[in-house]
């Protein structure tokens, strides 16, 4: 009696289960285009955590640039500008002073036109807010002025500096009815978006989806696809089979066990190109035993940077330098270490004073980053083989970057620390304050200084308006300078990584940026 | 009775009052700055500075701690640092999305659970037992996230049966809200296409996370119930001539199910536990994503607010199932 109990339970679960599996047909969504994006939050570009454009942490403004826009943007694969809400501009009082003329007619998604007002009132909001990428890189603007309703004038505190276009490119505008209507509710940008871009915000549910829809009254080209919508899938293998199975039209994220797969599906297309951010292991160059420059080639010249780039193939392309070289022409620098060389390692450490046995140092990393992980794993190994023995810590990146600025700030001996693996990306502005003594950033961590590198880096950025190749020349030879002082190993740098549907055309990745989501480039 | 239930809810009250020390300082020890975390390295010092007062975090931790148990006994339990919105409201919002999966999920383990290890125990050593065996066992030894993930590989990777992730089809529109239960709301509106998606995409997930639950509940069945099948008292009642079903179920399975519903109080708070990593894995938007990522984004207040939701439940669960004792064994009193 039980047995037959039982044996009904179980049939009645296969047959649920039967049906369940009898996968249920979805309603077409109709005849207009779609496209669909997996993104995860968690370490890379994903749905926003707010929608607020003054607000947003620099992996998730990609996504928002589809509907706020910039005064001005660079080109692709150049360092070259060029204007989007602006037209035109000019600079003045040795480029203290900068001028756009916006463009006329522009929309915004409220039905207001874009004025210089709104401009003014954005970049005010983004001061005012203090927690955007655009509101650490413009901390130098005294202030914006509106100088009639389509002229917009931007007064620095001083001349020089980063490439001030270059940093302005983060700034993003919104309405000025919407600024002006919602000055004292700073929650309302949080879910609402009020910009120019080709796309409207149709759905956002935080942590789970953004879905925008084309926005008719756009003033450029009109967009191909007329939605977009970004899913959040964490898992790094799902989303490797929502994009096989055509789930997804793009993702960003698979594991890299994974991708001889993927590279043998006729109905994917990779996209992965030795990229731009940088791994460098940033030494102490003003305090402890690396302010001495032979201790520093010695490190580098026990590195093996081959085992690492062949011990990550898929993620990872052996060292060019602190600047890729697509960004000067294809040069490589000549003075750069990029093999290993135990012996010269072993004669610069006796002559920086050091014998076996002598030195400890430690060897600061992030949490859960496998390829920092294997890099200083590799270079301890090659240390211990000389006699030096160092100490791998891991912690979140936040914490160790804000203590090691306290540290360059202030040299107490609380806050130091031997050397910090850091990414960089190779934007103008981000080198430039990473290796220059312009503190304003505070990027140069351990406070690396040299005035040839800064004047070299400040000719080039003059010369650049008028004479690329001579500029080019300028951030050569300000590069060749840095690697003689070698404040950095430079182990290598990320190759970027899209996996797409074959049918989707247009993508690129933007060699300054987080792999962007720029939709309205995209059609299939 | 009621001096036991008195007990119980003031010791219940000091747990929490504990965990909550406990994760307030184990928080706030974290050498870490959650506002530098929240606004990302290009905010400006002020920006931090302000932000970090905003938080009350420049305040000694005594004095952080007094004022979050003052909020908290109003039913403040503070605005998460990264979305700005209040915690509890956060939580709540996705709370329907984690019962949804829970409870069916422990609803099926418990029930497929027990009757795999009635079945085992009555036919020890028989066929159906070695099968009951083999599948407490997989699911015992299993990790959930492994397990998730080959679901989806077969399922969704090679059959295309079962939707991967998430709780609806991403092009369209759940049903409209009522109750956050999407299986429920939508047979409110009468929409049996949504019911149907919505149970489509709870099927892989429920099956992860009752796999675990599923074998403890039958080796421990099984083991319980083969104890008592041994004991006098049913070799009194089958020499009695009593039915078998009779023998199973009125005399032997009401003394083994004791153990059997301690573990599954037990395994009721443990799911929430199980619930982070499935949600994880099939990107289901629920209170345990919510945790995990509140977790990497160092957002004290959510991480407080859902480790005292996780200890209050499952104090309140283990509280109900001491109630029941006296329910299944009238033996039992409360003093």
């Amino acid at each position: 009696m039980f047995l037959r109990r039982a044996g009904s339970v179980t049939f009645s679960i296969v047959l649920l289960l039967v049906v369940l599996f009898a996968r249920p047909n979805s309603p077409a969504i109709g005849q207009e285009s779609v496209i669909r994006i997996a993104t995860a939050t968690l370490g890379g570009i994903g749905v926003p955590r707010v929608l607020d454009p003054f607000d947003q942490i620099a992996r998730h403004q990609a996504a928002m640039e589809n509907v706020y826009e910039p005064l001005v943007y660079p080109l692709r694969d150049t360092f070259e500008i060029k204007g989007v809400l602006a037209e035109s501009w000019t600079s003045s009082e040795g480029g203290a002073v900068w001028t756009f003329n916006l463009r006329k007619g522009v929309k915004l998604h409220d039905g207001t036109e874009l004025t210089a007002e709104a401009v003014k009132l954005s970049f005010d909001r983004d001061r005012a807010v203090g927690r955007s990428t655009s509101a650490g890189l413009l901390t130098d603007v005294r202030e914006v002025r509106a100088i009639d309703p389509l002229t917009v004038q931007f007064v620095l505190r001083l001349a020089g500096g980063p490439p001030f276009l270059a940093r302005l490119t983060s700034l993003l505008i919104a309405s000025a009815k919407a600024l002006k209507e919602h000055a004292d509710d700073p929650a309302w940008f949080r879910s609402r978006a009020v910009g120019s871009g080709p796309y409207m915000v149709e759905e956002y549910v935080p942590r789970d989806r953004f879905i925008l829809r084309r926005f008719d009254g756009y003033w450029g080209p009109k967009p191909y696809f007329a939605r977009a919508i970004f899913i959040e899938v964490l898992e790094s293998a799902t989303q490797a089979l929502m994009v096989e199975r055509g789930e997804v039209d793009i993702a960003y994220t698979v594991p890299p066990q994974s991708l001889p797969r993927l590279k043998s599906n006729p109905n994917l297309q990779i996209i992965q190109i030795p990229g731009d951010r940088v791994y460098n292991l940033r030494l102490n160059v003003s305090a402890g035993p690396f302010q001495n420059k032979a201790l520093r080639k010695a490190f580098a010249y026990a590195m093996d940077y081959e085992a690492l780039a062949k011990a990550r193939a898929e993620e990872f392309a052996p060292p060019v330098g602190p600047v890729p070289p697509k960004f000067l022409g294809g040069w490589m620098p000549p003075n750069l270490i990029t093999k290993q060389d135990l012996e010269k390692a072993r004669e610069l450490l006796t002559q920086a004073g050091y014998r076996s046995g002598q030195l400890s140092v430690t060897l600061n990393i992030t949490t859960a980053a496998p390829i920092q992980q294997n890099a200083v794993e590799i270079l301890q190994a090659n240390l211990r083989k000389l006699g030096v023995e160092s100490r791998i810590v891991a912690t979140d990146f936040i914490p160790m970057f804000t203590k090691l600025q306290r540290f360059t700030r202030t040299k107490s001996q609380v806050d130091y620390e031997d050397s910090m693996l850091i990414i960089r990306g190779p934007f103008l502005p981000h080198v430039y304050a990473y290796f220059s003594s312009y503190d304003e950033f505070q990027v140069n961590v351990f406070d690396y200084r040299n005035d040839n590198v800064k004047q070299l880096f400040e000719l080039g950025y003059v010369l650049e308006r008028r004479d690329l190749e001579r500029a080019q020349e300028k951030y050569r030879q300000a590069i060749q300078q840095i690697i003689d002082d070698q404040p950095d190993i430079w182990f290598g740098v990320e190759k970027k990584l899209v996996i797409m549907r074959k049918d989707i055309k247009g993508y690129y990745i933007h060699p300054t940026w987080f792999p962007e989501t720029h939709v309205f480039s995209l059609r299939r | 009775m009621g001096r036991f239930v008195l007990h119980r809810i003031l010791l219940t009250v000091l747990v929490l009052f504990g965990s909550l020390v406990l994760v307030f300082v184990l928080s706030h020890a974290i050498p870490s700055d959650p506002a530098r975390a929240a606004l990302g390295e290009y905010a400006t010092d002020e920006a931090v500075a302000k932000y970090r007062k905003d938080l009350g975090l420049d305040r000694p931790m005594l004095v952080q701690f007094g004022l979050y148990l003052s909020r908290l006994v109003r039913g403040d339990f503070g605005v998460s640092i990264n979305s700005g919105q209040p915690v509890l409201r956060d939580l709540f919002q996705l709370l329907p999305a984690t019962l949804e999966l829970m409870v069916p999920s422990l609803v099926l383990s418990t029930i497929i659970g027990i009757t795999l290890g009635v079945t085992s125990a009555v036919n020890a050593g028989k066929f159906s037992d070695h099968v009951s065996r083999v599948i407490a066992v997989t699911g015992y030894s299993v990790p959930v996230f492994w397990l998730g993930i080959v679901l989806q590989v077969v399922f969704f990777g090679w059959l295309g049966w079962l939707p991967a992730a998430r709780r609806f089809p991403t092009e369209q529109l759940p049903p409209r809200h009522m109750t956050g239960f999407y299986t429920l709301d939508s047979l409110i509106a009468g929409d049996f296409h949504a019911f149907w998606l919505a149970v489509h995409h709870l099927v892989l997930p429920v099956f992860t996370l009752m796999m675990l639950n599923l074998a403890i509940l039958a080796r421990l069945t099984r083991a319980s119930m083969l104890e008592v099948l041994g004991a006098d008292y049913v070799r009194t009642a089958r020499s009695k001539g009593l039915p078998r079903r009779d023998v199973i179920y009125r005399h032997a399975f009401r003394n083994a199910v004791i153990p059997v519903v301690t573990v599954l109080g037990i395994r009721l708070g443990a799911s929430l536990g199980g619930a982070i990593i499935t949600e994880t894995v099939f990107s289901w938007p629920g209170m345990g994503r919510y945790a995990v990522q509140s977790l990497k984004n160092l957002d004290y207040p959510v991480v407080v607010a859902f480790t005292l939701m996780m200890t209050g439940g499952y104090a309140v669960l283990n509280f109900l199932v001491d109630l029941s004792y006296a329910a299944i064994d009238p033996r039992i009193k409360y003093v």
